[in-house]
């Protein structure tokens, strides 16, 4: 006998096979506005790039965002911009550039096609490089140099292309002072540090164990008796033979104080074939941060010691 | 008229039509029954009855005639004509066990034919049916995998011992007697999937051999996260949302080699019940399911020896009764690889330098079970098990296929020692307090473990070196009532407690060079008692409506949390024996959530971290319904059809979806830490489920479907997306055919790929200390798009004989037969001039081989 229910049940199944089985892909979104810029404590209004995104096809990844305007306001004052005619995507102050004021908060608005981009926070307090010591083996040291590494279970995907070299690890330390007081605000501040020799070395591997590069939270680091920060840090110098002496070389000691939004961008940055950095901009992509920077070259001859 | 004896104890009649003289006559041989021949002059009887108690045998045939039969002496009986029966209830109540092994057979389906009203069997296999008027009942009992028994029993009997033959026995040795092949379709099936193991062990697992999680994937619904690896996947859930039962007691990490297989071995158990969505209030603790295992008590009928060899491991199970009233069962399992390439490797080099290189991996399980029944009212067991997994390396870096490369002495290598496992003792006591109540008491220890020891030489002045462990403890008792009220009522009730401890130490050194040395030393302990008290009644108002209502109510003291779980299952039958409709609906809590560090390579590498719930991090909640039916067209035709939805709250995602583990020493083991890694969320996921089984002479067709959504979301997300497993569409099909010496067996799985986030555009972006900005990859939705849809083809097949006094049983198992290589992974590189999707792909043809050997 057929009644109602008997009817409906296996039209209701019928449809939730459908509905179950439907499967969509969402669609990419529309050209976004890319904005980067970085207010540097102390130092004048620095130039903004505006970039767009590019399709994956496209072979210029690339392209500058043109016919914007932008609207940059520190602790309220603005500070007007215009299109830099010959650097096509960057903006500089319209006027003689003002000085960014340490713990100045800042404002930023862009205007691109129909996109809006928003982006504010506080410029940090200047940090300052106080000493900087560099120690260096006598003799180079053997170090495994790999450069991929990919395995998985689910397939039988083994990569593995390793090589033995030798290297110089050499050992930077670096010492700043902090000449406020710790508190409220000024407590969530993160530190960049940075080792980058002249002649570029890359070995994931030796990348991953020596630290040529950090970023941690600056009130993490305990103070010396003379009230200062260290941190250390490995590079590494390739030479062909035991033997070698340690190649004449540059090398750059940076050292960044910013929040933490630039510390979320920066720590999410450096693996871009598994993924963007985070993003602060509202409304856009990319990062708009104060910071402040102090570095310091040094042309390494060998074993010695370096002070600023 | 076929009465006969079919085997030494048992009394099997098949009696249709027949003079009843006819049929006691040939009933002689093994019961003494003197009458006069007026009584049974002219009587015809028509009977069916399987069993060893010849006082029910005669009842059956004197039925409907009259007549009684009266003992006089030890196997002597005079028939006499029946007196007016007293207005007389009692409790019908006996023990279903398997006829071969004796071994009990929980959840087996008892049945009074006459008044269409039955239950079902307890972890005892006991069963009691209240309040039935005196004299001879008809029963039918029936389990899966085992041939259905008619019988009669009598309210004068005690507690009766019911036999149930298997049906999965090779084609020479099955035993035709009355009843029939069963299936699923009794109307008071409760709402589980529960398979027999006998049924599970014919189904093929991924890799060959036995596993249970693999067999269990052929479930509609139930997936497995990777290819051959990964959790399982029920209704769309996370694998953390699952509950594995061993004996009553958790097991926390149930897999090996690296989630390739389940610690559970498939032929140690004599029960396997997986619950699905709205399992009973006894049950809870997972948002998911709950996969319960009861380890074989060991054969009652004499000792029972296999062993078996393939591709992954060498397993052993013994059996065998002790005494009269005691029997118990060892089994063992080893994987070997280890044994044929060594584990470890002296080495020299040219000049004299020598150094041992280690390649050692292996794992095993040893599990032991005593039973005792010092009683026919009691009875006591014993359970252990115990499995780990040990891996030992210590290698150079530049590893290749070129051995000679690297089989020397090492400067720069790389040393890894970890090892993991569970270990569970649990012991219970079953009493039978009176015909209509029985106590389980269980009480259990177990233990997960995990220890993670790396030492990494990557320059002659750096090192890493590190140590970190994982425990987690429970301590349980446990105590279940059953109390039978009334033919309509059976009231089941317990309390539990739980002692949970958490424990993770991390030490480590980080030496980059000589003077830039970091060291780590860290510490977590947490505990928290869980107290839990439940009731649970099956209602069977009439024979066609079976109502199981029941609550959990749980306390957990890691943050004070009182949980109140109601549970309600409603099944009617439309057309007995055919036709079943079923609704479930219930809410489940889950108080602990497994987490793993997303930055350190120095911790959680192989680790399951649980973490309990705390004011920093609420219970789990989930809530699902579904409706079902299903239908028995045909004795060999079983057909399921199934719809559900459920939801989840307070579950952890992760905070940043993309961050893998990418540094050493990572922002440490701390729970708050770790808990910071991770974001609330809601999940939600709907479906529907169809699967047809056939079993027809040595043919054995299995298909299922199962359609379904997974979505997730955090909190302060504005919309679901796809879950990282969400799988719309599943489709697999199995055909096995048992002949007497071979067997062969197709299976086919299609599904829909996982989701995959595709990037939609790049762009650049420099960095405040960059001299170049660097290319990017724009992927602003998670899961936006999808894998190419997998699909896999394999075969085994498998040829029995005897040699040497022993059973054996030859099985090639070929895995993914046409060599498909499915994607199982897609990325994207941002440095390439036109980006276009990289693929990764699943393993090619396999062959794989198994022998097995039973005395």
């Amino acid at each position: 006998m057929t009644t109602p229910a008997t009817r409906i049940w296996p039209a209701l199944l019928a449809a939730l096979l459908l509905w179950t089985g439907c499967d969509t892909v969402e669609p990419g979104g529309d050209t976004r506005l890319v904005v980067e810029a970085f207010l540097d404590a102390g130092r004048p209004a620095p130039p903004l790039i505006l970039r767009r995104t590019a399709a994956l096809g496209d072979p210029v990844a690339d392209r500058p965002a043109e016919a914007a305007t932008v609207h940059l306001t520190l602790d309220g004052v603005p500070v007007p911009y215009a299109p830099d005619p010959a650097r096509p995507g960057q903006y500089v102050p319209a006027a003689r550039p003002p000085l960014v004021p340490p713990r100045a908060r800042y404002d930023l608005r862009v205007d691109w096609r129909d996109q809006t981009a928003t982006a504010g926070g506080t410029v940090p307090p200047p940090i300052h490089l106080d000493s900087v010591r560099l120690r260096i083996p006598a003799r180079p040291v053997r170090a495994i140099l790999l450069d991929s590494l990919d395995f998985g279970l689910d397939s039988l995907n083994v990569d593995v292309d390793a090589r033995q070299g030798f290297i110089y690890p050499v050992e930077v330390t670096l010492w700043w002072r902090v000449g406020f007081d710790e508190a409220g605000p000024d407590s969530a501040y993160w530190v960049q540090t940075r080792l980058r020799p002249r002649q570029g070395f890359s070995s994931r591997l030796i990348d991953f164990f020596l630290l040529p590069e950090a970023v941690f939270r600056e009130r993490d680091v305990p103070q010396d008796g003379a009230g200062r920060r260290a941190w250390t840090g490995v590079y590494a110098v390739p030479v062909d033979d035991e033997a070698d002496p340690l190649p004449v070389h540059g090398l750059t000691v940076a050292l960044l104080r910013s929040g933490q939004d630039y510390a979320r961008f920066v720590t999410s940055r450096d693996a871009p074939e598994r993924r963007e950095p985070r993003s602060n901009v509202t409304g856009a992509l990319g990062i708009v941060a104060g910071l402040s920077v102090d570095s310091l070259f040094v042309e390494v001859t060998g074993p010695a010691s370096v002070r600023h | 008229m076929v009465p006969r004896e079919a085997a030494a104890q048992a009394i099997r009649i098949e009696a249709a039509g027949v003079p009843l003289a006819e049929a006691l006559a040939q009933l002689g041989d093994r019961v003494d029954v003197v009458y006069a021949g007026r009584l049974v002059a002219g009587r015809v009887v028509t009977c069916r009855y399987a069993g060893d108690d010849p006082a029910a045998a005669l009842a059956c045939l004197l039925r409907d005639t009259g007549l009684t039969a009266r003992p006089v002496h030890p196997g002597q009986y005079v028939l006499v004509a029946r007196p007016p029966a007293p207005d007389r209830y009692g409790t019908l109540a006996g023990f279903v066990v398997d006829a071969e092994t004796g071994e009990v057979l929980p959840g087996a389906h008892v049945y009074l034919t006459g008044r269409r009203q039955g239950t079902t069997t307890n972890e005892a296999g006991y069963f009691a049916l209240p309040a039935l008027q005196a004299g001879a009942q008809p029963v039918r009992i029936s389990y899966l995998g085992y041939r259905t028994l008619d019988t009669l029993m009598t309210l004068q009997a005690p507690a009766a011992v019911l036999a149930l033959h298997p049906t999965t026995l090779p084609a020479e040795e099955v035993v035709v007697e009355a009843g029939r092949a069963d299936g699923a379709s009794e109307p008071a099936v409760p709402r589980v999937t529960a398979l027999a193991v006998r049924q599970l062990e014919r189904l093929p697992a991924t890799l060959g051999g036995e596993d249970l999680f693999q067999a269990l994937a052929w479930l509609p619904g139930v997936q497995r996260s990777g290819e051959v690896t990964g959790g399982l996947l029920v209704r769309g859930s996370g694998p953390d949302q699952n509950l594995y039962l061993l004996d009553g007691a958790p097991v926390y990490h149930p897999w090996h080699a690296f989630s390739l297989i389940s610690t559970f071995q498939t032929d140690t158990f004599k029960d396997i019940t997986l619950y699905r969505g709205a399992y009973p209030a006894e049950h809870g603790g997972r948002l998911a399911s709950v996969l319960d295992a009861e380890l074989k008590d060991g054969s009652r009928a004499g000792p029972h020896v296999v062993s078996a060899i393939n591709a992954l491991n060498a397993r052993f199970l013994m059996e065998s009764p002790i005494t009269g009233n005691s029997s118990f069962m060892f089994s063992a399992r080893r994987s070997y690889l280890d044994k044929l390439i060594g584990t470890r490797h002296p080495v020299e080099d040219e000049h004299g330098k020598r150094d041992t290189l280690r390649t050692g991996y292996h794992f095993n399980d040893w599990s032991a079970k005593v039973s005792l029944r010092p009683g026919a009212r009691s009875r006591l067991s014993a359970s252990f098990y115990t499995g780990r997994d040990v891996l030992d390396l210590r290698l150079p870096f530049d590893l290749s296929l070129d051995f000679s490369s690297w089989l020397r002495p090492a400067d720069l290598f790389f040393e890894v020692d970890q090892n993991w496992g569970n270990t569970l003792f649990s012991t219970r006591y079953q009493y039978l307090v009176s015909r209509r109540v029985y106590l389980t008491l269980t009480a259990y220890d177990t233990r997960y473990e995990a220890v993670e020891r790396t030492f990494i030489q990557p320059t002659s002045s750096a090192s890493v070196r590190s140590a970190y462990e994982v425990r987690v403890r429970d301590l349980g008792l446990k105590a279940d009532v059953d109390y039978y009220r009334s033919l309509a009522h059976q009231i089941r009730a317990g309390v539990q407690v739980i002692d949970h401890r958490f424990h993770s130490a991390l030490a480590a050194e980080v030496a980059r060079s000589l003077g830039a040395v970091d060291t780590l030393d860290q510490r977590s302990n947490r505990q928290a008692f869980e107290g839990v008290a439940y009731v649970q009644d099956v209602w069977q108002p009439t024979g066609r409506w079976r109502i199981q209502a029941g609550a959990r109510l749980s306390f957990f003291g890691g943050g004070s949390y009182w949980r109140l779980n109601p549970r309600l299952e409603a099944a009617f039958t439309v057309v007995p024996e055919r036709l079943t409709v079923r609704a479930t609906a219930g809410t489940q809590a889950q108080f602990m959530h497994r987490l793993r560090d997303r930055f350190s390579f120095l911790y959680d590498l192989v680790s399951s971290r649980w973490v309990p719930a705390s004011r920093q991090v609420h219970p789990s909640r989930s809530a699902q319904a579904s409706f079902g039916v299903e239908s028995r067209p045909r004795p060999w035709l079983t057909a399921s059809a199934e719809v559900y939805w459920r939801g989840a709250r307070n579950i952890l995602l992760p905070e940043d979806a993309f961050q893998t583990k990418d540094g050493l020493e990572g922002p440490g083991i701390e729970v708050g830490t770790l808990l910071g890694q991770y974001v609330p969320g809601r999940e939600r996921a709907f479906g529907v489920e169809l699967a047809a089984r056939a079993e027809r002479g040595p043919w054995h067709l299995w298909l299922s479907y199962a359609g379904g959504r997974s979505r997730n979301r955090a909190l302060d997300e504005p919309t679901y997306r796809p879950a990282r497993f969400d799988t719309p569409r599943t489709l697999q099909a199995l055909v096995q055919r048992e002949g007497r010496r071979w067997g062969l067996s197709v299976s086919a799985l299609w599904r829909s790929g996982y989701p995959v986030t595709v990037p939609v555009a790049r762009y650049v972006l420099g960095g405040p200390l960059d001299s170049t900005p660097v290319s990017y990859l724009y992927r602003p939705n998670l899961n936006n798009g999808r894998l190419p849809p997998y699909f896999r083809l394999d075969a085994t097949v498998s040829y029995r004989f005897a040699w040497v006094g022993a059973r054996w049983q030859a099985r090639l198992h070929v895995y993914n037969v046409l060599n498909r290589r499915n994607v199982i992974g897609r990325f994207y590189d941002p440095g390439q001039a036109v980006v276009r999707g990289k693929d990764r792909h699943g393993l090619p043809l396999l062959p794989l081989f198994e022998f097995e050997m039973a005395l």
